[in-house]
């Protein structure tokens, strides 16, 4: 019976479900303290002095520390070495951490930050990307404002654009995403005088975590101790953020010598941490009669904020993917994060790749459109199949699964007999439907290769239980459950009695970061890895017993078989166990070679992609603007489902965000300050705004998966926002072009009688 | 530190209130997000105990609600649905079943929010509020008591015991409103709508008395004075029924915040008064 390819139930859901997980804010530890944190009122500022002489008289403050009581590098490392750990001469954005404030009780250190007296003298901040560029701007990195450029080229795009029969335009404005994970950023860090210190918090990359915290207290990597605590939820706001956090929590252990815990209220975590980079995208796609896609030439800014964090490889993520998942002859992308003062923004579920979406997607829908073409059909005339190069230049294996996403989501919608030409509906309220084509490089990719390798350890014990630990995070993604499931198969034993250790940065090799959606992969081949060299053992025991050769030996739930018989697997544990065999191993896995020469703008970048096709159905109100999503369609190719249920979570989760993102949210600036960093004000989807979400899944089998599985958590978030926006369109003859689709923005388009741009 | 005061009875609670003058909490929905804010009044007085300001009665043609009286029981009340159905649909769309389950009326009053989900309906339904001070009791129509976006006429030394809702055969009433969401969310604009529906012989309706009151588009709850007096009396056709919307949307005088826009606010007046209008039976 196969483990893999079941819904077994997830193994941490239990402890979650009934409260026993321990969470950061959990943790208890004698004698532990509380940090809060003294941050910018401004957007732009000079600090002039930090007067602490207040906030020390305060009853229950132990300590106020600033950047002069760093004892090591007053550094985040992350992709740029750029970002403080505590701003020194200048801040520069609204929220950037100034000082930390150390107390008894939160409600002390709270207080004692409140009376840290900071004075500044403002500056005149740059909060436009765009007027950033400008030549004259004020500077606030190098010389143009510009972190990274990234450039994709083949072909003569000019020329493809001038003989095209079509050339659809147009300028694409999408916004910030705040994650909203339900767990808000927290770490405790414990400095012991023996000279280590011990990390424990939510986290995406205890390896980051570890760096950063070497760097800010001056100690070498194995003095930094990380291990993961149960955390709830991450979306890629825990991959860079945390190394801040941890190095504030272990600032304020190092300094006072006690246990240190800084958890940020949900208001602050809000304005501080990373978000999706607002864009501003303009777009022009020549098409010939048929529909077919002849060029694409595409500028896209990034809004980076204050410091270059992950900004870089989000940047590149985008650029790598924007030419769309079509086959173009004539590519020319450039694409740019630009500095401003403003929240740092990084990685969010898609990575880049959303905002480029929902440009080519609009692009798509609007050619489709003037060509009289449906949609899908549009799509499935263009769509990479096995054997295409894409407009990077490379050439797709047999694992491409858009034609038959996109097949599938157009029969289980009724696409053929409920499509209407858009624009000709009549009536107050109007249903529309909406398509979108995603595509998803698995993996850190050419950019991140150094850092895409994995490690694992497995053990099984005598009674045929077994524990495993691997460099990845679990944080509510489902790696250990899908993980579990690798070694039950792999190794006979009950998956019931598979537990998971948290990654631990001292035991395990550094495995890189859980992002990317290449965990299943990474984690997966790791595991897979370490489980080989077990299982010989097992299957040179059970040799033994059985009279018969290793090869002739099957390895099934509880026993292990040959041609003439089978062995329980308590038998075989037992007789390992008197000859001595070491059944605890570790694993490795890196990915495979990946390409990018930066000069050509070409390159083999991922080492696979990950498809998917959604359809939205709308209904609009128009008098109202208020848009109604009624059901979603979504088909994925994972390559293999190791856990369908769980691959139907992420699509039903991962749709929701994107209704968000799509409808709704958006965060609100006045002169550089942050107006809306509260629940009430920043508004997600709730359940009450979920439509009915049919998820479908597409196996094409990845050469180099575990058991074929691909990465795609990422994924389902990524095609949402278009697939409404065109489903708007059709049902109004609008096309907004400005996310979130708010009434108010849609109501001026159906009133003013022109196009939201 | 914050003193703390939970009085049994309503005796005890005017005494605190005229010693004390602590600040009241009753679900606390509104005031723990204050609390969460930094906000430390002097003095707390918890209603939670006061059983005498739970419930709702009909007494002598009118609706007595408890101040301490749950969103959500009001919501489910067949005398409010009865007699008092703005106030009903209004109640069932606060927030969220948590927050209809902690948050009660005489704290959405109180509170004093121009977004305030039950105040269109009780400026709408000429409701009055009882307040109950040591010096003793007046009554007062719910629209003399707000002064301001999260101010009021009601003394420190008074709470808000009872609100008081005629209850009158034949009064047909309705609320709509707009949000960012489905639930969970803070109203862009509420319209209340109240009436006698007169039907000669079966013909187009009439409205008598008639009143309707806009949430979310002023500093606090307006009537939408020149729509009312338009309607008063006249046959509601559909050419009477846009005139009304659109007088109303000029009684509305809105902003731009974070939740929304002016224009859309008073657009979306219009849209809703109408609506409201056609849905009239």
């Amino acid at each position: 019976m196969a483990i893999v390819g079941t819904s077994v139930h997830r193994n941490d859901a239990w402890a979650k479900a009934r409260g026993a997980a321990k969470f950061t804010g959990d943790i208890r530890l004698p004698g532990m303290v509380e940090v809060a944190v003294v941050r910018s009122p401004h957007a732009r500022a000079r600090i002039l002095e930090i007067d602490t002489s207040r906030a020390s008289q305060i009853n229950g403050v132990l300590g106020v520390f600033t950047a002069r009581d760093i004892p090591g590098k007053n550094l985040v490392p992350l992709v740029f070495q750029d970002m403080p750990a505590l701003a020194m001469d200048e801040v520069r954005y609204h929220g950037e951490a100034v000082a930390l404030v150390v107390g008894d009780t939160r409600e002390a250190a709270w207080a004692g930050a409140r009376a840290v007296d900071v004075k500044y003298r403002v500056m005149d901040a740059i909060l436009d990307p765009i007027k950033a560029l400008d030549k004259d701007a004020d500077k606030l990195h190098g010389n143009d404002n510009v972190f990274r450029r990234w450039t994709v080229k083949k072909g003569n795009v000019d020329k493809a654009l001038q003989n095209a029969h079509l050339v659809v335009k147009g300028t694409y404005h999408t916004p910030y995403q705040e994650h909203l994970y339900l767990e808000p950023q927290s770490m405790v860090a414990w400095w012991s005088d023996e000279g280590y210190i011990e990390v424990h918090g939510s986290m995406q990359c205890p390896f980051y975590v570890r760096d950063a915290v070497a760097a800010v207290l001056g100690l070498d990597l194995s003095s930094v101790h990380v291990i993961q605590a149960t955390t709830g939820g991450g979306f890629g706001g825990k991959e860079d953020v945390p190394s801040t956090i941890a190095a504030h929590a272990a600032l304020a252990s190092f300094l006072t010598g006690r246990p240190a815990r800084l958890v940020l209220s949900r208001d602050e975590d809000i304005l501080v941490t990373s978000k999706r980079h607002p864009a501003v995208i303009e777009y022009e796609s020549g098409f010939d009669e048929q529909g077919r896609l002849l060029g694409v030439k595409a500028r896209y800014v990034m809004d980076a904020g204050a410091y270059a964090t992950l900004s870089p490889i989000v940047l590149w993520r985008g650029t790598m993917h924007a030419a769309g998942p079509y086959r173009v002859e004539h590519v020319d992308i450039e694409a740019l994060a630009v500095a401003t003062n403003k929240v740092p923004c990084g990685a969010y579920r898609g990575f880049g790749e959303p905002q480029i979406h929902f440009a080519f997607e609009s692009q798509m829908d609007i050619a489709a459109d003037k060509l009289g073409i449906d949609p899908i059909e549009m799509r499935l005339k263009n769509a990479l199949e096995p054997g295409d190069t894409t407009a990077t230049g490379q050439v797709l294996k047999k694992d491409v699964g858009l034609v038959q996403a996109l097949n599938a989501v157009r029969e289980a919608s009724s696409w053929d007999s409920r499509f209407e030409t858009p624009g000709r509906k009549q009536g107050t309220v109007r249903r529309g439907l909406g398509v979108s084509a995603v595509y998803y490089g698995v993996g850190l990719g050419a950019a991140g290769q150094a850092l895409d390798r994995a490690g694992a350890f497995v053990q099984v014990m005598y009674d045929g239980s077994a524990v495993f630990a691997v460099g990845t995070v679990e944080m509510g993604q489902g790696m250990v459950s899908q993980l579990s499931q690798v070694i039950a198969q792999e190794l006979g034993v009950s998956i019931e009695r598979v537990r998971a250790l948290p990654p631990d940065t001292n035991l395990l090799p550094d495995s890189g970061p859980t992002v990317a959606s290449r965990t299943t992969v990474m984690s997966g081949n790791a595991v897979l890895n370490a489980c080989a060299r077990i299982k010989q053992q097992l299957l040179e025991a059970t040799a033994g017993i059985l009279n018969e050769p290793v090869d002739a030996l099957t390895i099934e739930p509880g026993r292990v078989t040959g041609k003439n018989g089978a062995a329980t697997l308590d038998e075989v544990l037992h007789r390992c166990f008197l000859e001595r065999r070491d059944l605890a191993s570790t694993g490795w896995f890196k990915s495979p070679e990946t390409t990018w020469d930066e000069k050509k703008g070409q390159g083999s970048p991922y080492m696979t992609f990950a498809w998917a096709a959604n359809v939205v159905e709308v209904e609009v109100d128009t008098e109202t603007g208020v848009v109604t999503p009624i059901e979603i369609w979504a088909a994925h190719d994972v390559g293999k489902a190791i856990n369908p249920a769980q691959v139907r979570g992420q699509i039903i989760g991962g749709s929701l965000q994107g209704l968000g993102y799509g409808l709704m949210e958006e965060i609100i600036h006045k002169d550089g300050l942050m107006q809306n960093n509260r629940l009430s004000q920043y508004i997600v989807p709730t359940i009450g705004d979920a439509p009915k979400i049919n998820a479908i899944i597409i196996e094409t089998g990845f050469e180099h998966g575990p058991y074929g599985a691909k990465g795609f958590g990422e994924q389902p978030l990524i095609g949402i926002a278009p697939a409404l926006a065109n489903a708007v369109y059709n049902a109004t003859g609008k096309r907004v072009k400005t996310l979130p689709i708010t009434p108010e923005r849609l109501f001026a388009a159906l009133h003013d009688d022109k196009t939201v741009d | 530190m914050s003193e703390y005061f939970r009085p049994l009875t309503l005796g005890e609670a005017v005494n605190i209130l005229a010693d004390k003058h602590p600040k009241l909490v009753a679900g606390g929905t509104d005031m723990m997000v204050m609390v969460k804010s930094g906000y430390r009044p002097q003095a707390w007085m918890d209603l939670t105990a006061l059983e005498v300001l739970r419930g709702i009665s009909l007494a002598r043609n009118e609706l007595v609600i408890g101040a301490m009286t749950l969103h959500a029981e009001i919501a489910q009340d067949p005398l409010v649905q009865e007699y008092a159905r703005a106030l009903a649909d209004a109640a069932a769309k606060v927030g969220s079943p948590q927050i209809r389950n902690m948050g009660t009326i005489g704290g959405n009053i109180a509170n004093a929010s121009p977004a305030g989900d039950l105040l269109p309906p009780l400026y709408a339904l000429n409701a009055r509020l009882d307040l109950v001070s040591k010096s003793g009791r007046r009554i007062v129509p719910v629209n003399e008591v707000f002064t301001g976006p999260k101010r009021t006429s009601i003394r420190a030394d008074e709470l808000i015991g009872w609100i008081r809702v005629p209850a009158r055969d034949g009064l047909w009433s309705d609320y709509a409103r707009l949000g960012t969401r489905n639930a969970l969310s803070i109203s862009k604009v509420g319209v209340a709508l109240a009436a006698r529906v007169e039907r000669a012989g079966g013909g187009v309706a009439r409205l008598r008395d008639c009143m309707i009151a806009l949430g979310s588009v002023a500093p606090t709850v307006v009537y939408a004075e020149s729509a009312m007096d338009l309607l008063e009396g006249r046959q509601l056709t559909g050419e009477l029924v846009q005139q009304v919307a659109l007088a109303a949307q000029n009684d509305a005088r809105p902003i731009d915040d974070i939740r929304s826009t002016a224009a859309y606010r008073r657009a979306m007046v219009a849209v809703l008064v109408r609506r409201l209008l056609e849905r009239v039976e």
